[in-house]
C-alpha cells in the first residue's frame, strides 16, 4: 500500500502528528529558553499519578491526569523562589509522583498495563475523540500564547523588571505553566512521553541554533517539527519502524545537520549524512522484499462471533477489551487489523510472531458497549501490509475476544 | 523637597527570617544615593522593598507617586534569548500598556530616541546577547528610561565592565541626574565610584542600615570596621592597606 493511500488507515495518526508538532514545538521554544526541560518530565509523572488514581476510583483518566498535573504545578509555583531551587523542586515532584503512582497502581489489576500505555502511547492508535480534545486544547493554548506573547516573553526574560513595572508576574507564570502542563498531559496520553519530549526539545533547540530572532525561532521550531514528522512517518511506513522513535530520530539528525551547518562543522554534517546514508541503504532491501511478498499475498478476512455475554458486563465498567488471536501459525508478520464494532471502526497495527498470540487493548466508548450488550457481532479484518510476508495458505482460524 | 521613598522602623526579610531591622531611610527627589555593604548584607532585599516586590515584616514604607525605573546587573539576564536591542528596550513600555494594546508608531520613535540617548544608535537590530557588557548595561538603562521614570534604581551598574565603559555609564547616570532631575539609587561595591558620584550613602552592616551624607558615612573608621579590612580615605579616594 502506498504512503499516501493510507489516509483512511493512518489519517488520525498523521493529523495527531501535525497537531502535536505545531503545539509542542511552539511551547518547546519557551521550555528551551527558560531552561525548564525537566519540568516536562515531572508533569508526565504527575499525569501518570492521575491515571493511577483514575483506575483506583474508576474516574476519567484525562480529567484525573489534568487535576494531578495542575495540583503539582500549583505546588511548584507556590514553592518557587523559596530556599529550594527550581531543579530541586522539579526533582522532588518527579520522584514523589513516580513513587505514589506505582504504589497506587499496584491496587489495580489492569493499571500497570494502562500506565505503560500512557508512557509509551502509540500514535497509530489515536482515536478521533482524542484528536478533538487535542485540537480544542491546542487552539486555546496557541491563541493565548499569540495574544499574550509580549507578556509571556517579558516575564520569562526578566522577572524582576516585570515585577517593578507592575506586571503580574505570578499570574503570567501560572498561566504559562498550566498551559504547558495541560498540553503535555493531553499529548502524552495520545502519543507517549518520548514523542512529546522529542517535539518539545529537539525542534526548538534546532531553531535556537539556526535563527537569530525570537519570533523566527517559534516559526522555525514548528517548521522543523513538521518536517521531522513527515519524514519520520514516511520512514516508519517504509521500514516498519515505530513512529515515535522514527520522528525523534529524524529530529535528531536534523539537529545534527543544522547545527553543524550553522557552526560550520564539517564533521557534524558528515555524521548527519552518514546516518541518512545508512538508513538509505536499508530502504531498497526492504522495498524489494515487500514488493515480492505483496504479489503473493492475498487479503485475509475473518468474522469473529462474540462468545459469552459475561464478557460485556465487564466491558461496561472497564471500557476496554483485549483481542486475542490464536492459531496464527506462520512467519513473523506485520499487519493491520481493523475491528469494526457496529458503529465504530478501530484500526490497529500489530506485530504477530510465529506461534504466538497477541493481546491488543482497545478503548471502547460507552455507546458501543451498549451495542455490545445486544450481542452484536464484531468483524475483524486483517490487511497484510506490503512489508508483510504472509503465505497464500494462511487462514485466521479462530479469535477470541476477552476482557483483560 | 519631596520625599520619594520613606522607610520608618521597617523590618525586612523572608518568612520568619529577618534580614534588616529597624530601617529608617528617607530619600528625597533629585537625590543621588548609593547603597553599600558586604555581600549578602541585604542590599537586594532593600532594593526589592523599594520596588514593592517584597512587603515589610513590620513598619511603614511610603513610596510617593513616582515612576520607578529598574536597571538590573547585565549578567543576570539569560543570553539564550535572541532578543534585539529594540525588543529589550520595548519591554520597558509593557507596564504602561494594557493587555491587548500593542506598540504604536509614537512608541517606536520613543524607543529609537532613547537608544540614541544612550549612544547606541545603529545597534537597534543587534542581538542584546552579542553586545559588550558596557553596551548591554546601556541598553538596560535605556529600557528603564523609556517609561520616563522619576527615580532610577540601579543594581551594580558597573559590575564586570571595563574602566572606560564604567565611566561612560556613570556619566550617563550623572547626566540624567543633573539634567533631568532623576532620583538615583545605586547599589555598588566600588567605593571610589560611590565617593565620586553620590551625594548620600546608605551602608548596611549586621542587618542595620545607616544613612547620611557621603562625608559622614565614608570615613576611614566606619569602612575599616564594616569591611573588616584596613582602609583609608585620603582626599575622597579610598585605599586599602595591607
Amino acid at each position: 500500500m502506498d504512503f499516501y493511500t493510507h489516509w483512511s488507515l493512518f489519517g488520525n495518526a498523521y493529523i495527531t502528528c501535525l497537531l502535536l508538532a505545531t503545539c509542542c514545538a511552539f511551547l518547546g521554544v519557551y521550555v528551551v529558553l527558560r531552561r525548564i526541560i525537566f519540568f516536562g518530565v515531572a508533569v508526565i509523572q504527575l499525569a501518570a499519578l492521575g491515571v493511577a488514581f483514575s483506575f483506583l476510583f474508576a474516574w476519567n483518566p484525562i480529567i484525573c491526569a489534568a487535576i494531578t498535573s495542575f495540583a503539582g504545578i500549583a505546588l511548584f509555583l507556590k514553592l518557587d523562589n523559596s530556599r529550594i531551587s527550581k531543579e530541586n523542586l522539579i526533582g522532588i515532584i518527579y520522584i514523589a509522583a513516580g513513587a505514589f503512582s506505582l504504589l497506587i497502581i499496584k491496587q489495580s489489576a489492569i493499571g500497570t498495563e494502562e500506565l505503560k500505555d500512557f508512557f509509551y502511547g502509540n500514535i497509530l492508535l489515536t482515536q478521533p475523540q482524542q484528536i478533538q480534545t487535542m485540537l480544542i486544547m491546542f487552539v486555546v493554548v496557541l491563541l493565548y500564547h499569540i495574544v499574550f506573547f509580549s507578556q509571556t516573553i517579558f516575564v520569562a526574560f526578566d522577572r524582576t523588571m516585570a515585577e517593578t513595572l507592575g506586571v503580574k508576574v505570578k499570574l503570567w507564570d501560572a498561566l504559562f505553566f498550566f498551559s504547558l502542563g495541560g498540553v503535555i498531559a493531553v499529548s502524552t496520553k495520545a502519543a507517549g512521553s518520548l514523542l512529546v519530549f522529542g517535539y518539545l526539545i529537539l525542534p526548538a533547540t534546532t531553531a535556537l541554533i539556526s535563527t537569530k530572532r525570537v519570533k523566527t525561532m517559534f516559526v522555525a521550531s514548528i517548521f522543523y517539527a513538521i518536517l521531522a514528522s513527515i519524514v519520520g512517518l514516511y520512514i516508519q511506513h517504509q521500514w516498519e519502524f515505530p513512529p515515535a522513535q522514527s520522528i525523534v530520530a529524524v529530529s535528531t539528525v536534523l539537529l545534527i545537520v543544522v547545527s553543524s551547518y550553522c557552526y560550520r562543522n564539517f564533521y557534524g554534517i558528515l555524521i548527519g549524512f552518514c546516518i541518512l546514508l545508512i538508513l538509505g541503504l536499508l530502504l531498497p532491501t526492504n522495498t524489494k522484499q515487500n514488493q515480492h511478498s505483496h504479489s503473493h499475498s492475498p487479503k485475509i478476512q475473518a468474522e469473529i462471533a462474540i462468545t459469552t455475554s459475561t464478557t460485556f458486563k465487564q466491558l461496561q465498567t472497564k471500557k476496554q477489551l483485549s483481542l486475542h488471536i490464536e492459531n496464527y501459525q506462520h512467519k513473523d508478520i506485520v499487519t493491520y487489523l481493523q475491528i469494526d464494532i457496529s458503529i465504530e471502526i478501530y484500526t490497529i497495527k500489530v506485530n504477530v510472531k510465529a506461534d504466538q498470540s497477541i493481546s491488543i487493548p482497545i478503548d471502547i466508548s460507552p455507546n458501543v458497549i451498549d451495542l455490545l450488550d445486544k450481542e452484536q457481532d464484531l468483524l475483524l479484518s486483517c490487511w497484510e501490509d506490503k512489508e508483510a510476508t504472509i503465505p497464500d495458505d494462511i487462514v485466521l482460524t479462530s479469535a477470541v475476544i476477552k476482557v483483560r | 523637597m519631596n520625599k520619594v521613598i520613606d522607610f520608618q522602623k521597617v523590618d525586612l526579610g523572608y518568612g520568619k527570617v529577618k534580614i534588616l531591622s529597624d530601617v529608617n531611610l528617607t530619600i528625597y527627589n533629585g537625590e543621588y544615593c548609593s547603597i553599600i555593604g558586604t555581600n549578602g548584607c541585604g542590599k537586594s532585599t532593600l532594593l526589592k522593598s523599594m520596588m514593592s516586590i517584597i512587603k515589610p515584616l513590620s513598619g511603614s514604607i511610603v513610596i510617593s507617586q513616582t515612576k520607578m525605573g529598574y536597571v538590573p546587573q547585565n549578567n543576570v539576564l539569560d543570553p539564550l534569548f535572541p532578543l534585539t536591542v529594540f525588543e529589550v528596550v520595548k519591554m520597558g513600555l509593557y507596564g504602561q500598556m494594557g493587555l491587548f494594546k500593542h506598540i504604536k508608531k509614537k512608541h517606536t520613535s520613543a524607543i529609537l530616541q532613547v537608544i540614541k540617548d544612550v549612544q547606541l544608535q545603529g545597534k537597534e537590530n543587534n542581538l542584546f546577547r552579542d553586545l559588550s557588557g558596557g553596551q548591554r548595561q546601556k541598553v538596560l538603562i535605556a529600557r528603564a528610561l523609556i517609561s520616563q521614570p522619576n527615580c532610577l534604581i540601579l543594581d551594580e551598574p558597573t559590575s564586570g565592565i571595563d574602566i572606560p565603559s564604567q565611566h561612560e555609564i556613570l556619566n550617563l547616570i550623572k547626566q540624567l541626574h543633573q539634567e533631568q532631575d532623576v532620583t538615583i539609587i545605586m547599589v555598588s561595591h566600588d567605593l571610589n565610584i560611590v565617593m565620586k558620584y553620590s551625594q548620600s550613602v546608605a551602608i548596611i552592616h549586621n542587618g542595620v542600615l545607616q544613612h547620611g551624607q557621603k562625608e559622614e558615612i565614608m570615613t576611614t573608621e566606619k569602612l575599616t570596621k564594616i569591611y573588616n579590612y584596613q582602609m583609608q580615605v585620603v582626599n575622597q579616594v579610598i585605599v586599602g592597606i595591607n
